[in-house]
């Protein structure tokens, strides 16, 4: 097939030309686009007074739902990527947990901002005192180390398998989260209920594969091992 | 294996022009991806807004009429100078699980909502027992208007103006017994006009009860009315209790019966969450919710917060109900 022209010689020297791989593959960039879609409406609805009666919570409440979501989709991918075998789904991963941290903060802020109008001293006082934000801001602590260490330099310097085992907290955070979210719903526990459950799922999941040796074996041969390789 | 026949240069898309085309292709798969959760997004926030339109009430005695007969501080009580919260968030701000844990979507699950034919029972330690349709009730007293501030226990406030009149004088209708130390009220149990009763949120039916002497204080208002206007599903038509100086939810909404009774009754968040929910659920700024301060609140329609005041600012009116009462025990 000497006469086929291989398509990456033509292929113009853009990076944002490839759907996977390269620094910024045009699939993660429409995610990150996608993942920013609540802050839009948001902050358009807020600047258009269209956040109903109580404009602060409903920040507050939504900023927190989306955190707390994404960050059971970033515990999804790599179930998704053992079940699937599409190993570039690991890119994915990092923007939604990255986001969840992002929303995290400013669901924390909005309530700093707004509903403590900007007293740190009655911010740290109802954290202290009301376990259920106490819960919520353990859950945004556990993410910090997480989100600190989610670049490529900070994978080779601690070193894949320190790196992963830093990341499994990642699981904590979420049901931290997770409990943040029901112990705050006042009677209607079906949304956090769901959250709860899917949580559990996607943790049980990955013991089972842990612990089960046949089924360890089955998904590493569907899915190479892409530690140390970002 | 036979070649295939290879297309002759002419015929192949210059590579310039392909790639430019697969540009254009990611660009349409971004923009529907955003598309998709921008609609995603919307069908979980939204809020929809449909316009109440309720019939006027006959014969309102306006706020600024109220009658001279009343003492000062009472009438003064009757109608507070804050500036009312628009009828807008008044019906679309509602906790009301009857019909939606949602505060924005209990005026869209209103629909099936009809008043036609109500009847309240009165019933329990009283000379005159009976039955009241909506026409009795009316009869009893003219509405009149009596603009009042509401705290909900979730720390958001509005100041309404309602319609209606002193519940003792529905009590003085029925003649309590002596034995009577109790009102006990029931809300509508129906879940094929009230959906949120098909889900198990709240043992249904709603009851609430309060304390006689409370159930007779003349700031007790038995509400049919809002902004001179019939309830409107969403804010408990056709009739509810409106008791200014304790949290929103001991005002129970479409009430069908009502019963004197000698021990303290169940009430519907006291039983769901006992450490959470007291009682008496009177205003009280120092005495928080497990899970939140009450020392401020959320006016709403309006920026920043707002002190809470003990009583919800009724004290000089009801303090007295309490007094020698530990109200961090009985809160």
């Amino acid at each position: 097939m000497s006469s086929a022209v291989s398509t990456a010689d033509l292929r113009p020297a853009s990076p944002g030309y490839k759907w996977i791989g390269g620094s910024m593959p045009v699939a993660r960039f429409g995610l990150i686009l996608n993942l920013l879609v609540p802050l839009v409406f948001l902050v358009g609805d807020a600047c258009n007074g269209k956040l109903g009666a109580d404009p602060v919570k409903e920040a507050i409440h939504t900023t927190g739902l989306v955190a707390v979501t994404y960050l059971l989709l970033s515990l999804g991918v790599t179930p998704l990527r053992m079940v699937s075998g599409w190993g570039w789904l690991v890119q994915f991963r990092r923007s939604f947990g990255v986001f969840a941290f992002y929303y995290a903060c400013a669901h924390l802020a909005i309530y700093f901002w707004w509903d403590r109008e900007r007293s740190l001293g009655s911010t740290a006082y109802e954290i202290t005192h009301r376990y259920y934000l106490m819960i919520g801001f353990l859950s945004l602590v556990v993410m910090l180390p997480l989100w600190a260490t989610s670049f490529n330099a900070a994978i080779k310097k601690l070193g894949g398998r320190r790196w992963q085992r830093l990341h499994r907290w990642a699981y904590v955070a979420a049901a931290l989260a997770c409990w943040h979210f029901y112990l705050q719903t006042k009677a209607d526990k079906r949304r956090p209920d769901i959250y709860i459950a899917v949580l559990a799922i996607l943790l049980l999941g990955r013991l089972v594969v842990r612990f089960l040796p046949s089924s360890r074996a089955a998904a590493k041969a569907k899915s190479p091992n892409r530690a140390g390789k970002s | 294996m036979p070649q295939a026949p290879q297309p002759s240069r002419d015929v192949v898309t210059p590579p310039e022009v392909y790639f430019s085309r697969r540009a254009f292709l990611k660009a349409g798969m971004i923009a529907a991806s955003l598309a998709v959760t921008g609609t995603v997004y919307q069908r979980f926030n939204t809020i929809y807004s449909p316009p109440v339109e309720k019939p006027k009430l006959a014969g309102l005695v306006p706020a600024a009429s109220i009658p001279a007969s009343y003492p000062p501080a009472l009438a003064q009580a009757f109608r507070t100078n804050e500036a009312p919260t628009s009828l807008q968030n008044i019906t679309h701000y509602n906790n009301f699980y009857e019909f939606s844990t949602d505060k924005e979507g209990v005026a869209e699950n209103v629909g099936d909502f009809s008043t036609a034919g109500w009847k309240i029972t009165v019933d329990g330690l009283v000379a005159k027992p009976g039955v009241f349709d909506l026409d009795d009730i009316r009869k009893i007293a003219a509405p009149e208007e009596r603009i009042y501030r509401m705290r909900c226990v979730e720390t958001w406030s509005m100041v309404i103006p309602w319609a209606g009149y002193s519940f003792s004088k529905l009590l003085d209708r029925v003649q309590p017994l002596s034995s009577a130390k109790y009102v006990a009220f029931t809300t509508l149990l129906d879940p094929k006009m009230m959906p949120g009763q098909r889900s198990d949120v709240l043992d249904w039916p709603y009851v609430e009860g309060l304390r006689l002497d409370e159930a007779m204080h003349p700031l007790t208002l038995l509400a049919t009315g809002l902004y001179g206007r019939e309830l409107p599903a969403q804010d408990g038509a056709p009739v509810r209790l409106v008791i200014p100086w304790k949290y929103g939810f001991k005002g129970i909404k479409s009430i069908v019966k009502i019963s004197l009774v000698a021990d303290q009754p169940p009430t519907s968040w006291n039983r769901y969450a006992p450490e959470e929910y007291g009682f008496y659920a009177n205003v009280n700024p120092n005495h928080p919710h497990p899970r939140w301060s009450q020392a401020t609140e959320q006016r709403i329609g309006e920026e920043g917060r707002r002190p809470t005041l003990m009583f919800n600012g009724y004290g000089e009116q009801v303090a007295s109900l309490y007094s020698g009462m530990d109200l961090d025990r009985y809160y």
